[in-house]
């Protein structure tokens, strides 16, 4: 079965955001909520200072948290390891928005779709878009399960202007996300969670 | 199961077409269902952009779908106008609009045509910015090009018959970049030339990165080096100092057969020519004078001082030699910041990554290798002294005969034409200093109110209005301007001296705006004519494409919304009301290259659609065949350029080094002036050759502006335009570079200012307010000022408005202007002191 | 920025420490008003005191439910919380709720001597044992709730349930001996040594905790600053240890020469402020790490 993640190469990484605006535009995520956004920061100090950048979404964590307490069962795993939501089933409890250490998991407040990025109104892509969302209930990044079912790659990744975010599959035998980490010693986010993230990251 | 009713299908109807999130026109394709726009995605088939799109192209469907748009023609009722004076607009039909339009402009044409100010900004629809000559007007009243390419465009189109350049993605290997965000943040085509920068980092390319502030670049580069404004040319300098004087490595072979290095100069700067008028070159085994074209290239001297005929005569090599031999990195230290050990580093490092010598064979083809390149755009450039900038930044990669080589630094041509390479005077390449439109004869009293008759080299210096304008008889207009029309360009907003500006709206009788959105600018409007968002309308566009040639179309994607029109339509239905619609035909005709196609041409006497016109511009160039429908199909006929197009297209015609052109030019332009009896007039930058003067800003310093002001673009913004959009704001205003005004954190300590504390410059030419943001990444000489803080007008209630305006910092004269290109000094003076809040 | 001392992100496009601000003060009283409800019902029921079961009951199914209810982002479907007991502590604790519900309610009508209400002997007895084993629960589950929250590393311990059913047996200790004591009845022999006892060791347990999460991971350390020299220093000495600790202490051995209404209410204020504390802080005081690169982490000079 496949286990589909991410390694995400921060050597190539510019901290541009398409990723995360891709991901507004895929997903259409309504104000405030980013499956995936871009982590900045200053380090250092002048002269020797620079400016790093982390793009992370969710990890789609083998052992993921979010959906062991998830008392519903409206975090599921899929058989190819994809954490998904399903916000028919959701009661938001919000045990998983705490369960996660990353962040990764969003609530939507009532109220939050009653307006979207416009001084007025809904425009005609929220509302379709919208359409997939309940207030009161949790969203998170679905690793574009509905592209990936397709055979396309996520949003994120087929838009990152460096290449610096490659999807795939670790359970394929030296497959690139295998060779990848092997190579250039890739490593997750917050081992000490003991989530088993799958998504590795490689160094600047 | 959790299901997404929604999004992307990958077998659903996904419509070919280009971004115009900004200029730059990456190949796109957007998914459509049931008429609503619901994903936009990089074309992977279009080898500009391969797929990419950077995060503003991301956001394209916030643009079409941005409730704030203006989607009915409008007129203002409110007579009162002003920044902050809301216009009152009420709803019009066209036919009023039109109306009222062709009524006020047809006074002013009648009256006299060159009294209306043009701001026509819309770069993938270039071949429409001739539509105000036809009418009658030179005016050029914005600060597009100019701000950034004042100075680069003349020189690139001197050096190798280009508009741009940029340094080899594929084959450099050590690239220097200054004041510049190719690849990283901004410039050229940023999708695609993210991806081929990455990937040429990942080979192994080595990044230098030169900005005041701790740009993308510079946080991506291996060696970020801090540096004052405007002293760029004085680190290059020292470079080439070192590399003459110290390492003496660079490419002679280069010099002395692809340039006019060798061609022989006298102490007043001009070519020593013979008597019938062959400039000459000094042959060493003859040791005498020798003409440049008979004189066995073996024997040629590239540098030297020669004594003929009683005469010093010099190389033009020789004579730069000389200049440098100040230029030694401890001095331009002083004049940098950037310690003398760092200048030696980075130039040894340079010349040993140039390879010089080494060659390499491209599809059969043996060409010089220099994978070693300088490379640099508005930040280091955009100064009052820009065309030496420039000029020193093209000789230091002549230096190591890098131009147009395999690994070098190579130009980019404006469009589909490629470079413009046809052979000039004495062996060398033809100058194209002007690319947009012929160069304007001198003329006195100036026809145009930003004195582009007094500009042969420079892009249209539309900053001047601000001087101009304000002082028409000091410059002889014998004119005053009475109305204006906008359209894709928000002068307010991009030029300097705001306060100016705003008077000059003021004295306007009519304005009329060609816009999507209320802006600073259209606060003034008396019509606004609502154009159609780049995902409603047609064009076919190729602008300055680094790696690629051919033309991508935009075509609508969705029915368009509200009541919006097409800006060839509403130009040409302008045209006809106000009586020229053939001669805007014509002018069509010609810039489009229909007059040497004559099966195309645009008749005189109809009225053509928009699809009409862009078909005829498909086949013309494509050939029959391939016409809007087969674009409609395809998308794009985009290609990589070839080797050939690519490398050495001025083939056997030398390049300046020593630029005697402009030089004469000068000549020229100071005789001009005199006969016209105007003595002070400056023409100081015409000189053949760079060197360090200090600029009008650093001057500023002993007046007690003790700190410099600098403005930036970054990737998430284009200017400040997209300001308007919260999916964009809501990213940006979460990243400190876009938090307030950039204070280094040593000065802030000694200044006693926390992030937050709201600030005001003062420059020469104005002031501003806004909150300190403190961080490590800016020279402590230096502030910061992102355009994403920048805007004063923004209809969107959700975007928090900041409206720390930079123009207000620059000066728009002569003073803080390159005399010779009338490029803008981009960079100011300032103090700075707390303000209650 | 020389230091690499971080912060509380101001968002999540920051590095730093971010609040949780998903549960709030609806869920906190919830969970107070569980252990609060369940202990006393679990102290009346096994000193077989009516008054005591009825008002553990209400806190519990109106009190605690109510607050459940309203905290919860979609309510009418809280009957889908029961569907993961294999693996969710929300879950369970619908469970036991359903059953607290009616096997509480049961022992009320026995323990009351209700005219209608007829059980065989052994049948009543494991009706008190499961609701006795449901108060259990109720008054503890929380704990486990939160110690799931594997996010937050200030709660990813066993003394978590532990000492919030420490609380929850204080608090219900507390309630069920200032009912009886308004109600002018004595309480049974060594329910105020109890109490007494479970003070100190709820002091202990504290220092346990914190000792245990100054060895733990950076976002614990980060929290247990806070709660020592941070945000909520105030909080901790002030209410936590102060009133709910030592106040409650002196007072209810003061109590014991004095007898007065108003001393016991405010015993009773004491120690509920303090426990109502103790869950609001842990609540708040939650803190995810930050998500930075280990290379970026190496330090000042880069
Ligand atoms: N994302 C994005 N891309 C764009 C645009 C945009 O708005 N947004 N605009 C397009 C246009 S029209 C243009 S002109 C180009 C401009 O493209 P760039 O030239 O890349 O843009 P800038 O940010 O204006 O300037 C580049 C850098 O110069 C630095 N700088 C400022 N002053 C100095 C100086 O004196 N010396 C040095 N060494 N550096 C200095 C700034 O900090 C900045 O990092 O980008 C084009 N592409
Ligand atoms: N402070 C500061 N000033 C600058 C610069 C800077 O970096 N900082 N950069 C300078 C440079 S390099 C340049 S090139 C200039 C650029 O200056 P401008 O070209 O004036 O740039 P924008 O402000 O983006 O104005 C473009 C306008 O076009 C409108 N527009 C967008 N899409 C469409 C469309 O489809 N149709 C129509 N009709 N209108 C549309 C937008 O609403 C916007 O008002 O600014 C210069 N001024
Ligand atoms: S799109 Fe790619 S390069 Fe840009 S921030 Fe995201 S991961 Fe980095
Ligand atoms: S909020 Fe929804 S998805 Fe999250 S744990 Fe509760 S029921 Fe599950
Ligand atoms: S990153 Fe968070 S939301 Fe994603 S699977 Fe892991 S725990 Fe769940
Ligand atoms: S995988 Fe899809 S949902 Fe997840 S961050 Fe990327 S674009 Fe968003
Ligand atoms: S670089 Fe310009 S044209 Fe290309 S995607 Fe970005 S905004 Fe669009
Ligand atoms: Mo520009």
């Amino acid at each position: 079965m496949a286990r589909l993640g991410m390694v995400i190469d921060l050597k190539r990484c510019i901290g541009c955001n398409a990723c995360t605006l891709a991901c507004k535009q895929e997903n259409g995520t309504p104000e405030g909520i980013s499956f995936s956004r871009v982590i900045t920061e200053e380090v250092g100090t002048y002269p020797n200072s620079t400016r790093t950048f982390l793009p992370t979404l969710c990890n789609h964590c083998s052992d993921a948290p979010c959906a062991a307490v998830c008392p519903t069962g409206a975090t599921y795993i899929r058989p190819d390891g994809i954490v998904m939501v399903d916000h028919n089933m959701c009661i938001g409890c919000r045990a998983c928005n705490l369960a996660c250490p990353y962040m990764n998991r969003h609530y939507i407040e009532h109220g939050l779709l009653e307006h979207g990025y416009n001084s007025e109104g809904i425009s005609p892509m929220e509302a379709i878009k919208f359409a997939d969302f309940d207030e009161g209930t949790n969203i998170k990044c679905t690793l574009c399960a509905h592209r990936v079912d397709q055979g396309l790659e996520p949003a994120c990744v087929v838009t990152c202007p460096t290449d610096a975010r490659i999807f795939g599959d670790w359970e394929e035998e030296d497959g690139k996300l295998q060779r990848l980490v092997k190579e250039r010693k890739g490593w997750t986010l917050l081992p000490e969670y003991e989530t088993k993230p799958n998504v590795y990251y490689l160094d600047a | 199961m959790a299901t997404t009713r929604t999004a992307t299908r990958s077998q659903g109807r996904w419509i070919p077409s280009t971004c115009g999130m900004c200029l730059h026109g990456c190949g796109i394709k957007v998914y459509v269902e049931n008429g609503v726009a619901l994903k936009i995605e990089g074309d992977p088939t279009n080898p500009d952009n391969l797929g990419k799109l950077c995060p503003k192209g991301n956001a394209g469907l916030a643009r079409l779908y941005d409730s704030t748009r203006v989607l009915h023609p409008m007129k203002r009722t409110n007579p009162k106008k002003g920044l902050h004076e809301d216009p009152r607009w009420v709803r019009i039909s066209w036919d009023e609009a039109y109306e009222i339009v062709a009524r006020e402009l047809g006074k002013v044409r009648r009256d006299d045509p060159r009294k209306l100010l043009c701001a026509l900004g819309d770069f993938q629809r270039i071949l429409f910015w001739g539509w105000p000559a036809v009418f009658g007007s030179p005016n050029f009243f914005t600060s597009l090009g100019n701000y950034c390419g004042g100075s680069y465009h003349p020189v690139n189109g001197c050096v190798d018959g280009s508009f741009a350049a940029i340094n080899d993605y594929e084959y450099c290997n050590y690239w220097i970049q200054i004041g510049s965000g190719d690849g990283f943040s901004s410039h050229l085509h940023l999708s695609g030339s993210a991806k081929r920068m990455a990937d040429a980092r990942m080979r192994g390319m080595k990044v230098v990165s030169l900005d005041p502030r701790c740009s993308v670049a510079s946080a991506k580069a291996d060696e970020w080096i801090p540096i004052i404004p405007g002293t760029d040319r004085a680190f290059v300098l020292g470079m080439a100092h070192v590399l003459i004087h110290e390492l003496g490595r660079y490419d002679r072979d280069f010099l002395r057969d692809h340039t006019n290095a060798p061609y022989l100069v006298k102490e007043d700067g001009d070519y020593v020519r013979d008597a019938s008028g062959k400039v000459q070159v000094w042959d060493l085994k003859a040791n005498a004078p020798h003409a440049w074209d008979e004189a066995p290239s073996g024997s040629m001297a590239l540098e030297g001082t020669f004594s003929h005929q009683g005469i010093k005569l010099r190389t033009g090599f020789q004579v730069w030699k000389d200049i440098l031999l100040e230029n030694t990195p401890e001095k331009m230290a002083e004049v940098t910041t950037v310690p003398a050990s760092t200048i030696r580093k980075i130039a040894k490092e340079f010349v040993d990554a140039a390879q010089i010598g080494a060659t390499m064979e491209i599809e059969g083809k043996t060409y010089p290798y220099r994978p070693a390149a300088l490379n640099y755009y508005r930040g280091s450039q955009s100064h009052g002294n820009g065309l030496f900038d420039n000029m020193t930044f093209k000789l230091f990669n002549m230096l190591v005969g890098n131009i147009d080589v395999p690994g070098g630094h190579l130009g980019v041509p404006l469009d589909h034409r490629g470079f413009f390479v046809s052979p000039g005077e004495d062996g060398m390449l033809k100058p194209e200093p002007h690319q947009l439109h012929p160069a304007p004869p001198f003329k006195y009293p100036p026809d145009s109110s930003h004195l582009m008759e007094w500009f042969p080299i420079g892009f249209d210096a539309g900053h001047l209005n601000a001087e101009t304008l304000l002082n028409p008889e000091r410059f002889g207009l014998d004119y005053r301007p009475e109305a204006m029309l906008i359209y894709h360009s928000n002068p307010w907003w991009n030029m300097p001296e705001t306060d100016k500006i705003e008077e000059i709206f003021q004295q306007m009788k009519f304005v009329v705006a060609i816009e999507i959105q209320e802006t600073e600018s259209t606060q003034w409007a008396d019509v606004f004519l609502p154009d159609q968002t780049f995902l409603e309308s047609t064009l076919l566009n190729c602008l300055e494409p680094p790696a690629v040639t051919g033309h991508s179309l935009r075509q609508p994607v969705v029915k368009p919304l509200g009541d919006t029109r097409d800006p060839y339509d509403i130009l040409t239905e302008l045209s006809e009301r106000l009586g020229f619609r053939d001669d805007w035909n014509d002018l069509l005709n010609v810039v489009c290259g229909f007059t040497a196609k004559p099966q195309y041409l645009l008749e005189p006497e109809k009225r053509h659609s928009v699809d009409e016109f862009w078909d005829r511009y498909a086949r013309s160039i494509y050939g029959e065949e391939k016409g809007l429908e087969w674009f409609k199909e395809h998308g794009h006929a985009v290609r990589y350029r070839t080797p050939e197009e690519t490398y050495l297209a001025y083939g056997s015609l030398r390049i300046p080094f020593y630029f005697e052109f402009i030089k004469r030019t000068g000549d020229e332009m100071r005789q001009k002036f005199a006969e016209v009896g105007l003595q002070d007039w400056p023409l100081d930058n015409y000189k053949p050759l760079p060197f360090w003067k200090n600029s009008q800003v650093i001057e500023d310093g002993k007046a007690g502006y003790e700190f410099y002001a600098i403005t930036f673009k970054e990737s998430l913004h284009t200017f400040a335009d997209t300001m308007v959009m919260p999916w964009l704001t809501e990213v940006s205003e979460k990243d400190p570079i876009h938090g307030g005004i950039l204070i280094n954190s040593v000065t802030a300590g000694k200044l006693g200012f926390k992030t937050g504390d709201p600030i005001r410059l003062t420059s020469p030419g104005g002031s501003i307010e806004g909150p300190v943001q403190v961080v490590e990444g800016i020279h402590p000489q230096v502030f910061g000022v992102s355009n994403a803080i920048t805007r004063d007008v923004v209809t969107n209630k959700q975007v928090k408005l900041r409206g720390t305006h930079f123009n207000r910092l620059l000066t728009g004269s002569m003073k803080y202007t390159d005399s010779a290109t009338g490029g803008l000094e981009s960079t100011a003076r300032v103090r700075v002191e707390r303000v209650k809040r | 920025m020389a230091t690499r001392e971080l912060l509380i992100a101001p968002h999540r496009f920051a590095v730093g420490y971010h609040r949780q601000r998903y549960w709030n003060w609806l869920i906190g009283t919830a969970f107070f008003l569980g252990g609060l409800g369940g202990g006393l019902f679990l102290v009346s029921l096994l000193t077989g005191h009516v008054a005591g079961m009825i008002a553990g009951f209400l806190i519990v199914v109106v009190g605690k439910n109510s607050a459940h209810m309203l905290f919860l982002g979609r309510p009418e479907r809280f009957l889908a919380a029961a569907r993961r007991p294999d693996r969710s502590w929300i879950a369970r604790g619908i469970w036991a709720m359903g059953v607290f519900m009616a096997t509480g309610f049961i022992s009320i009508l026995l323990q009351a001597h209700a005219p209608w209400i007829h059980l065989s002997k052994s049948a009543a007895n494991i009706n008190f044992g499961v609701a006795a084993a449901c108060a259990v629960f109720i008054a503890g589950y929380d704990g486990f709730v939160m110690r799931s929250s594997a996010g937050l590393a200030f709660w990813r311990t066993l003394l978590l349930p532990l000492l919030l059913f420490m609380y929850a047996s204080l608090g219900g200790i507390t309630l069920s001996l200032t009912i009886r004591d308004l109600r002018g009845e004595i309480p049974p022999a060594g329910l105020e040594a109890l109490e007494h006892g479970l003070l100190v060791a709820n002091l202990f347990l504290l220092a346990i905790y914190f000792y245990r999460m100054s060895r733990s991971l950076p976002a614990a350390r980060e929290t247990l600053r806070e709660w020592l020299r941070g945000t909520y220093a105030r909080a901790f000495f002030g209410l936590v240890l102060l009133v709910g600790l030592a106040a409650t202490l002196l007072l209810s051995i003061l109590h014991a020469n004095v007898h007065s209404p108003v001393l016991v209410v405010l015993i009773a204020g004491c120690e509920l402020t303090g426990d109502f504390t103790v869950m609001m802080l842990m609540l708040k005081s939650g803190l995810f790490a930050p998500l930075a690169a280990p290379s970026y982490r190496r330090g000042d000079a880069i």
